[in-house]
């Protein structure tokens, strides 16, 4: 049996309070609660704006309508709606492109991603640990040339000691950086009774958030085994 | 009308007990209730800018009617031992061993700083994604991992102030500078 790690331990301490929450309220009072919510008005208290703030939504419309003008002028247009290069910045990273099933897992890929084995394979060596061979892997390409590819591994990979940890929901993940391999690279740890294995997520021209996103997409929210 | 008030309830009926879960780890039960409340209120009065998915969105409106209600130190204290003082349910095996794993991860996360916490909560108790969390935070989901990170090794070096952190020597980075 494996040793539960911190967030699994911190998941089980919360447990009884949350239990506790459950009974605060019952049906009754929910409903309740409800029939109030209902009763009160819903539009008249956000549409009202109070006469301090006016000036503020002027100002704040002048802005909107010159932000509009420039955007139609075409100063800020986006290269590509369906490229692998969607920013990080942005918080909702949106993945209804293919979806790429491996080892039971089904990851989903960026917009504009299509299921591929076009895509040129990854080395067959990793990073820290030069004999971990790929177990097994699946990718998706753009139109554009983009490519992304989910793999795992078939035994324990060793963190290289420049990979920069990164926290993938539950699990641990570490990015290699792209000096060492041609693109940014994701490997996420993945506990099982047998020991760890490690989920490989890379792409060219993905940003982190979106490598993130992929693999949170497919993993469970709390690690099994 | 009919179609907004029917979402309405379908939105309270599938995450009330969510935003009162969430409520109820942050804040003592009988403010938790009104909490949950409120955060509903704020949803019908603006069921326009309910999303599809809507469990984040409401996480973070409850989020800012706690900060509203929540800010002396001696409530948080209240919470840390009505923490304490919960009893331990799902032990199984060794209701002993289970009751002091207990309490040294909550002594542990108790010594994290908010910021710590909160990031945890969202994972560990409130069961988000990164994106749902990062949402809920309105913080980038980068960011977020990063601040994730830190918080789990944090945690880690408090439950284990011994022993010597396993993840690989730290390179920093900029959180927002290659996403």
């Amino acid at each position: 049996m494996r040793a539960r790690n911190e967030l699994e331990r911190l998941s089980e301490a919360g447990r009884p309070l949350l239990a506790d929450a459950d009974s605060l309220v019952d049906d009754g009072e929910r409903d309740r609660i409800l029939t109030r919510i209902l009763a009160s008005p819903r539009s008249t208290a956000r549409r009202r704006i109070p006469r301090r703030r006016l000036p503020l939504a002027i100002v704040g419309a002048a802005a909107l309508a010159a932000a509009v003008a420039v955007v139609s002028t075409g100063a800020f247009r986006r290269p590509s709606s369906t490229g692998p290069t969607a920013s990080g910045h942005h918080h909702s990273v949106a993945l209804s492109g293919t979806r790429l099933e491996l080892a039971g897992y089904h990851f989903r890929t960026p917009a504009g991603y299509t299921s591929s084995d076009t895509c040129p394979l990854p080395a067959t060596s990793t990073p820290g640990s030069p004999d971990t061979v790929v177990q097994s892997m699946q990718a998706a390409a753009s139109a554009d040339g983009g490519c992304v590819r989910v793999a795992i591994l078939d035994r324990s990979w060793t963190v290289p000691p420049e990979a920069q940890p990164i926290g993938v929901g539950a699990y641990d993940g570490f990015l290699v950086a792209p000096q060492n391999i041609p693109e940014e690279t994701l490997f996420v740890q993945i506990p099982a009774a047998q020991g760890v294995r490690y989920l490989v997520v890379a792409g060219q021209g993905l940003s982190v958030a979106q490598l993130v996103a992929i693999a949170e997409s497919g993993l469970p929210a709390a690690p099994a085994g | 009308m009919a179609d907004e008030r029917e979402r309405f309830e379908r939105l309270y009926r599938e995450h009330f007990r969510a935003v009162l879960r969430f409520a109820a780890v942050r804040i003592d039960p009988e403010r938790a209730k009104d909490v949950a409340a409120e955060t509903f209120l704020v949803a019908w009065r603006r069921l326009e800018d309910v999303p599809d998915e809507p469990r984040a969105w409401l996480l973070g409106v409850a989020r800012k009617v706690i900060a509203g209600q929540f800010r002396s130190q001696s409530r948080r204290d209240a919470l840390a031992a009505r923490l304490r003082a919960t009893d331990v349910e799902d032990t199984p095996a060794d209701p002993a061993s289970a009751l002091a794993d207990r309490d040294e991860v909550l002594a542990a996360f108790a010594a994290l700083g908010e910021r710590d916490r909160e990031v945890l909560r969202l994972i560990a108790w409130d069961g988000l994604s990164n994106a749902e969390a990062s949402d809920v935070l309105a913080i980038t989901r980068l960011a977020f991992a990063v601040r994730l990170h830190r918080a789990r090794r944090r945690l880690v070096g408090a439950l284990e102030p011994e022993s010597p952190s396993p993840a690989p020597p730290k390179r920093r980075r900029h959180a927002d500078a290659r996403s």
